[in-house]
């Protein structure tokens, strides 16, 4: 690519952006982290125990198996 | 300005709310040239930040956290472009100015935003990467989650996209 191109197009893009930005709002920032985190934890948790509903129960072994006599 | 951190931050908190205050400006303008419209912008760099929250340990141990950044914002504009109620991005540079001044430079720019906006999204994350933020290709590579070389032609494609669309507008004026 032309050297030259390159510049003039970085040039425009800075160009183009060069509006003042305001701050980041850290608070809301941070808050819509912790929704998403609990959002995921929740959807982790509901998984979690339907696998663990779903899941097939283990065969008994001869300790478990109650003796009749 | 130094960044404010809410009473009763812990660690992490305070970590990351200095990372999120030294890269929001700089992700704001790449966010942008993405979409188009500022305010959508400030919207994807808070999604993409949040997101960067809940994956904190993640971003803080990668080899280039700014890079993962990045690229999170970048899936999260690739996400927005494909709903289908999302809204088509339009140039609004142009018009932005107080004090409309229509220089030679200024519609050259004006012509670049919008064959910019035209661009497909990899192409156009690409360029932003590239000549906006100043990543090197191995950088955008991992920013974009692909090889060197597909940032390479994605990039040749763009420019060769880049040059017909303004020429064609050149040739219409």
């Amino acid at each position: 690519m032309n050297p030259n191109i390159e510049t003039l197009l970085a040039q425009d893009l800075r160009e183009l952006t060069a509006h003042q930005v305001p701050g980041p709002d850290l608070d809301a920032i941070t808050r819509r982290g912790r929704a998403l985190r609990r959002r995921r934890m929740g959807i982790a948790g509901v998984g979690g125990t339907a696998v663990t509903a779903a899941a097939p129960r283990p065969l008994p072994t001869e300790r478990s198996v109650p003796h009749t006599r | 300005m130094r960044f404010r951190t809410s009473p009763g931050a812990n660690e992490r908190d305070v970590a990351f709310r200095e990372f999120a205050w030294q890269r929001a400006a700089s992700l704001h303008r790449s966010a942008y040239l993405l979409c188009g419209d500022w305010h959508l912008a400030e919207d994807l760099v808070q999604e993409a930040l949040a997101k960067a929250y809940v994956h904190w340990r993640r971003v803080q141990d990668a080899d280039n956290p700014d890079a993962y950044v990045r690229r999170i914002l970048v899936n999260e504009a690739r996400r927005r472009w494909r709903r289908k109620d999302a809204p088509v991005p339009r140039a609004e540079a142009a018009t932005d100015r107080a004090e409309p001044d229509w220089s030679e430079d200024v519609v050259r720019r004006a012509e670049l935003f919008e064959a910019l906006l035209r661009l497909p999204a990899g192409q156009r994350a690409t360029i932003v990467l590239r000549h906006l933020d100043g990543l090197s290709e191995r950088e955008t590579a991992a920013a974009l989650g692909c090889s060197e070389g597909t940032v390479k032609s994605q990039a040749s494609r763009a420019m060769a996209a880049l040059r017909k669309y303004i020429e064609s507008q050149e040739a219409k004026a």
